[in-house]
């Protein structure tokens, strides 16, 4: 991206903020808020396995949402603009983040304060919160594969991918489960699996938010390179 | 990296793109100029990806392509022509909450016009040009389809480009809007490349200096309106009844039938129309691979 106007990325937050479809987000958002508000809104008394369980439905649900928020209905307009794609993804996810964020500390602070006394204390919020921030990982990295060269609606893809990928990992065996309880030994193993699996969502949707133009770049390359070896 | 007066503006030669097992465009070669250059074909033909390439949002599997003298392939080159090029889609699409002069000056932002005085004024001169000033506050979903297309020409429009792609822009519009689109393209193929994707011969006979016919992905013409007008030549006569050994026969305003096609002997010739040779020239090939 060398010769980028790098002074175009803080111009474009206020536009790109107001651009994205926030509803479909807002509206899972406030299921999975809605979710953890119960323990605190009932009279109902949960255990900590319990509330980690609330708590991983409220994050499945932030992330259904969030693979909506990089469909763009001007995508076409803006094909071939001179800022590139993984600058102006790089703009949506500085919008998506710090959105993402708040409302994550807002389902915690509600499942602490609606825990019983005690165990609020001892929830794994670090682990939970590898768990949600992974599955919003995946949930924008299939919508930016879905939207690789095609103006789309990527939350259509990875909203069906994700409810899939949450049942199957139910099915996992023990040695490769995704979703233990706090008071597993496994608890520490699992959630290195739950981070390779963070870093392995941002290096997809790294590169499916490159320009398509790459293929031909490295096509010529290897011609090239083809060519090279033949004539040497 | 700039283009000399003369010197083509596009030229593409081998331009190869299949959509799995279909061939888009099979090698694809063509030259273009100052002026506005019409791309005629029937649907599916490949126009759409044949601009789409040249606009540099689309990838050929092979071919050669230099746009206003860079290389599209390197990142410098991709950059360099999306900074001299406006590309109005066929199908653009606009975020509906925003008014026109907020979406065209995101566009702008994305086109690199940070300071905000410039941009803005540069946004209102293109919402004038377009003949939208006046409704530069309204909000996009608000807008007629024809207007629409105005605020997607608009944002084509920033920056003045050297190199202006307009795919299809009137289909949709009424009559009326479609004269006054036309008088805005014409204004803009003034000391200007502009390479226009449509369906309709007349507009390229009131609009384009130049056209190429694509048909089934392959180049089949390209040379002047009255070129391809002569193309029938000799093959569009005039009759009081149907002619069925025609390749199209149909009864004019005036009552008499006219009929494109090898003319009987004797028969009343017409002066052929761009639509006429263009009709000659993908019928002719669709016979031709018929009977191949």
């Amino acid at each position: 991206m060398r010769g980028v106007s790098v002074r175009v990325v803080p111009r474009l937050f206020r536009p790109v903020a107001r651009a994205m479809p926030w509803w479909t987000f807002l509206a899972a958002a406030g299921l999975g808020l809605a979710i953890v508000t119960v323990p605190a809104a009932t009279a109902v008394t949960l255990t900590g396995e319990d509330l980690v369980g609330l708590l991983r439905v409220a994050a499945v649900c932030g992330a259904l949402g969030v693979g909506f928020l990089l469909d763009d209905p001007a995508a076409r307009s803006i094909a071939t603009v001179p800022t590139p794609r993984p600058v102006r993804y790089a703009a949506r996810a500085g919008v998506i983040l710090p959105a993402a964020a708040v409302w994550w500390a807002l389902v915690l602070a509600v499942t602490v304060a609606g825990a019983e006394d005690g165990i609020g204390a001892t929830l794994p919020l670090g682990g939970v919160t590898v768990e949600a921030a992974a599955l919003g990982g995946v949930a924008l990295a299939v919508a930016a594969v879905r939207l690789r060269g095609r103006p789309d609606s990527g939350g259509l893809l990875a909203f069906p991918v994700l409810l899939g990928l949450v049942m199957a990992a139910r099915l996992l065996p023990d040695r490769m489960a995704l979703f233990v309880p706090p008071d597993d030994t496994e608890w520490a193993r699992t959630h290195e699996r739950w981070a390779v699996l963070l870093v392995v969502a941002v290096a997809v949707s790294t590169w499916a938010s490159q320009e398509p133009a790459r293929r031909w770049t490295a096509v010529a390359r290897r011609r090239r390179s083809l060519v090279g070896h033949r004539r040497s | 990296m700039t283009v000399t007066a003369t010197g083509p503006v596009v030229r593409a030669s081998d331009l190869t793109l299949r959509y799995g097992r279909t061939l888009a465009l099979a090698d694809v070669a063509f030259t273009l100029r100052d002026g506005v250059t019409g791309l005629l074909g029937p649907n599916g033909a490949g126009k759409t990806t044949l601009l789409r390439i040249v606009a540099t949002a689309l990838v050929p599997d092979r071919g050669q392509l230099t746009v206003l003298g860079a290389d599209p392939r390197t990142e410098s080159g991709r950059l360099a022509v999306r900074r001299r090029l406006g590309y109005l889609p066929q199908d653009p699409g606009f975020h509906p909450g925003f008014s026109a002069f907020e979406f065209v000056d995101y566009v702008a932002i994305l086109k690199e016009l940070t300071n905000r005085r410039v941009r803005h004024e540069e946004v209102s001169r293109v919402l004038t040009a377009v003949g939208l000033a006046d409704q530069r506050g309204k909000k996009i979903r608000a807008l007629s389809g024809g207007m629409r297309q105005r605020v997607a020409l608009a944002a084509a429009l920033l920056g003045d480009p050297d190199l202006l792609i307009l795919d299809e822009p009137t289909v949709g519009l009424d009559p009326e809007q479609r004269l006054r689109f036309r008088e805005v393209v014409a204004e803009l193929g003034e000391g200007r490349s502009v390479l226009l994707s449509t369906h309709q011969t007349e507009e390229v006979m009131a609009l384009c200096q130049r056209v190429i016919v694509l048909d089934r992905g392959t180049v089949r013409f390209e040379g002047t309106p009255v070129d391809l007008a002569a193309l029938a030549r000799g093959r569009v006569w005039t009759s009081g009844s149907r002619a069925p050994e025609a390749l199209a026969s149909w009864r004019a305003g005036t009552g008499r039938y006219r009929h494109v096609g090898d003319p009987p002997t004797g028969a009343e010739l017409l002066e052929p129309t761009v639509e006429d040779g263009y009709l000659m020239l993908v019928d002719a090939t669709a016979d031709q691979e018929a009977y191949a």
